[in-house]
C-alpha cells in the first residue's frame, strides 16, 4: 500500500483510482477517531453517489458516522467483509477496510481532491 | 479540555498511557486508551484497572449520622454491620431518583459513594438533612477511587499483598463490604464492590499515594494480566450487566419500582422523603418497567430512540450499545408495564429508520453464566 495512490476529501475519506474504478474507504483518522466498528451501511451494486454527499454509514460503539464519496459514480462492488466484520475498517483502513468501488463519472473531480502531504497538513492543523 | 472541567491525581499517567480523555460529570476523565473493545473484554475475560476517582465520597460522622441518611433514603440503614455496604437512593418527595449511591458504614459513621454529576447537588442535600449531632465531609478532592475489576482482581490484590510488609489479604471480604488493608505498602481502603458485572474491588486511597498504587497494579507479574479500561467500556460493561447509569437510566422522574429497583424501598423503616409517594405508587403498581431489548439488526439502539409496540410509540430507549460479548446490539429503555413481558417484539425508531427489537431477560450478561466469545 502506497499513500501516494490515494486522494482525499475533508471529511477524512479516500479513493484509490485503478484505470476507470475508484476504490472507497475512510481515512486512519477517522477509523481511530470512531473507535471500534460495529456495523457499517453500503450501497449496493448499481447505485450512483455522487461527490461531497453521504453514500454509507459507519457506527462505532460511541458513534455513527455518514461517510462522504470523494467523487461521483456508480458503485460496482462492495465489500463483504466489512459489512461481516467491520473491524476490518479499524484494522486496515486503506486495504482490507475498503467499503465500495466505483465507476467514476467525472474523472475531473479528482483534481479537486488533496494529496496524502495535503491531507496530513490538514490534519497536522485541526490538532493545534 | 474545558477550563472548568477537574482532573484527577492521575491524570498525567492517563495522558503518558495514550488515553483519549472525555468530559463526564464536570471531569476530564479518560475514556479509552486502546479501543473500548478491548478493555471490555479485558475486564470479563482477566482483569482492568480504572481510575474512578470524579466519583464523590462524602464521610457522614456523628451521633445523629445514621438518623441523617435514614430520611433522605428508603433503604433500612439500622441493620447495616460495621464494613457492610448498601445500594440505595437519594428521592425526592414526588419518589424520583435525585441520584443513586452505595453507602458503606464505617467504625465512625458512613462513607457515601455518589455520582460525578451529582456531587454537588447531593452535598447540599445531604448537609441541608444534617440533624444537629452529625457532620459532614466531602471527601473527594483529597481522595482517589481506583476500581480493579475483573476475574482475576483478587489474584492480582494477593500477589501484591503478599509482598507488601504487614500486608492484609482482601480475599476474604465478603460481597458488598469493606475492609482496611494494605496493597504496595499503601494503605487502602477495600471494597468489594463495582460496576462492571465482574468480580473485583474498589479500592479508596489517599490521594499522596495514587501514583505508586496505580502503578504497582499495572505491573503485576504476568504481562496483560492488568490493563487500564476507560469510562467507555465502563458503560459497556455495566450496560451488559443491565446496572442504570443516573442521568439516563434513571433520573428525578423515575421511581424506584418503574427501575426495578423496588428492593431497595422499605416502607415500613419510618418516614423517608419520597415515602408518601411511594405508598401511594407501590398501591397501584408502575405504569411503565425498565426493560432490556436485542435488537435483531446489527445496528445499534442509541439513548432517546423512540420505542412503538403495534406501531404506537411507547417508551424511549435510555442507554444503548452494542454488547460485546453477545456480539448484538442491546438497550435499557421503558414501555408500560402492560408490554413488558420477555419476547415481546418492539420497533425502534432510530434516525429515521425502523428496528426490529425483542424485549429480553435482564442482565444482558451474567457473570460465569453467559459464556465469552472465543479469544481472536
Amino acid at each position: 500500500m502506497n499513500l501516494k495512490e490515494f486522494r482525499f476529501h475533508k471529511e477524512h475519506d479516500w479513493v484509490r483510482v485503478d484505470g476507470d474504478v475508484g476504490t472507497f474507504g475512510i481515512t486512519d483518522y477517522a477509523q481511530e477517531t470512531l473507535g471500534d466498528i460495529v456495523y457499517v451501511e453500503l450501497p449496493a451494486e448499481g447505485e450512483t453517489l455522487t461527490a461531497g454527499e453521504p453514500y454509507a454509514e459507519v457506527e462505532s460503539v460511541k458513534a455513527v458516522s455518514e461517510i462522504f464519496a470523494p467523487v461521483s459514480g456508480s458503485v460496482v462492488e462492495f465489500n463483504q467483509v466489512a459489512i461481516d466484520a467491520p473491524e476490518i475498517i479499524n484494522e486496515s483502513p486503506y486495504e482490507h477496510g475498503w467499503l465500495v468501488r466505483v465507476k467514476l463519472s467525472n474523472r475531473t473531480e479528482l483534481d479537486e481532491l488533496m494529496t496524502a502531504e495535503e491531507y496530513e497538513a490538514m490534519l497536522a492543523q485541526t490538532e493545534e | 479540555m474545558k477550563n472548568n472541567s477537574r482532573t484527577t491525581p492521575l491524570h498525567h499517567r492517563h495522558l503518558a498511557a495514550g488515553a483519549r480523555m472525555t468530559e463526564f460529570g464536570g471531569w476530564n476523565m479518560p475514556l479509552v486508551y486502546s479501543s473500548i473493545l478491548t478493555e471490555h473484554m479485558q475486564v470479563r475475560r482477566r482483569c482492568g484497572l480504572f481510575d474512578v476517582s470524579h466519583m464523590g465520597r462524602f464521610a457522614v460522622t456523628g451521633g445523629d449520622a445514621e438518623a441523617s441518611l435514614a430520611k433522605l433514603i428508603p433503604t433500612d440503614l439500622s441493620h447495616l454491620a460495621i464494613n457492610q455496604a448498601v445500594y440505595t437512593a437519594f428521592l425526592n418527595e414526588q419518589g424520583g431518583i435525585r441520584d443513586d449511591l452505595i453507602i458503606y458504614r464505617r467504625p465512625d459513621g458512613y462513607l457515601l459513594v455518589v455520582n460525578a454529576g451529582n456531587r454537588i447537588k447531593d452535598w447540599e442535600w445531604v448537609t441541608n438533612h444534617l440533624l444537629p449531632g452529625a457532620q459532614a465531609v466531602d471527601n473527594t478532592s483529597d481522595s482517589c477511587l481506583l476500581a480493579l475489576q475483573g476475574p482475576l482482581a483478587f489474584q492480582v490484590l494477593a500477589e501484591l499483598s503478599a509482598s507488601a510488609s504487614g500486608a492484609e489479604a482482601p480475599a476474604g471480604i465478603p460481597h458488598f463490604a469493606c475492609a482496611e488493608g494494605v496493597v504496595a505498602d499503601i494503605p487502602v481502603l477495600f471494597m468489594h464492590t463495582g460496576y462492571t458485572g465482574e468480580d473485583g474491588v474498589e479500592i479508596m486511597v489517599n490521594s499522596a499515594g495514587i501514583e505508586g498504587l496505580w502503578d504497582a497494579l499495572l505491573a503485576v507479574d504476568s504481562p496483560g494480566t492488568v490493563l487500564p479500561c476507560g469510562l467507555g467500556a465502563r458503560d459497556t460493561l455495566r450496560l451488559e450487566a443491565a446496572l442504570p447509569l443516573h442521568g439516563q437510566d434513571i433520573d428525578e422522574t423515575t421511581l424506584p419500582y418503574e427501575a426495578r429497583l423496588g428492593r431497595i424501598v422499605n416502607l415500613d423503616k419510618g418516614r423517608f422523603i419520597g415515602c408518601e409517594a411511594l405508598t401511594a405508587a407501590h398501591a397501584t403498581g408502575p405504569q411503565r418497567l425498565l426493560v432490556g431489548l436485542v435488537a435483531e439488526g446489527r445496528s445499534l439502539l442509541r439513548h432517546q430512540d423512540r420505542i412503538l409496540i403495534g406501531g404506537e410509540a411507547v417508551g424511549c430507549v435510555t442507554s444503548g450499545s452494542f454488547s460485546p460479548v453477545l456480539r448484538r446490539p442491546i438497550a435499557l429503555g421503558y414501555v408500560p408495564s402492560s408490554h413488558a413481558e420477555v419476547d415481546t417484539e418492539v420497533e425502534v425508531e432510530s434516525r429515521g429508520r425502523r428496528l426490529q427489537a425483542r424485549i429480553v431477560p435482564r442482565p444482558f450478561y451474567r457473570r460465569g453464566v453467559t459464556p465469552l466469545p472465543p479469544e481472536t
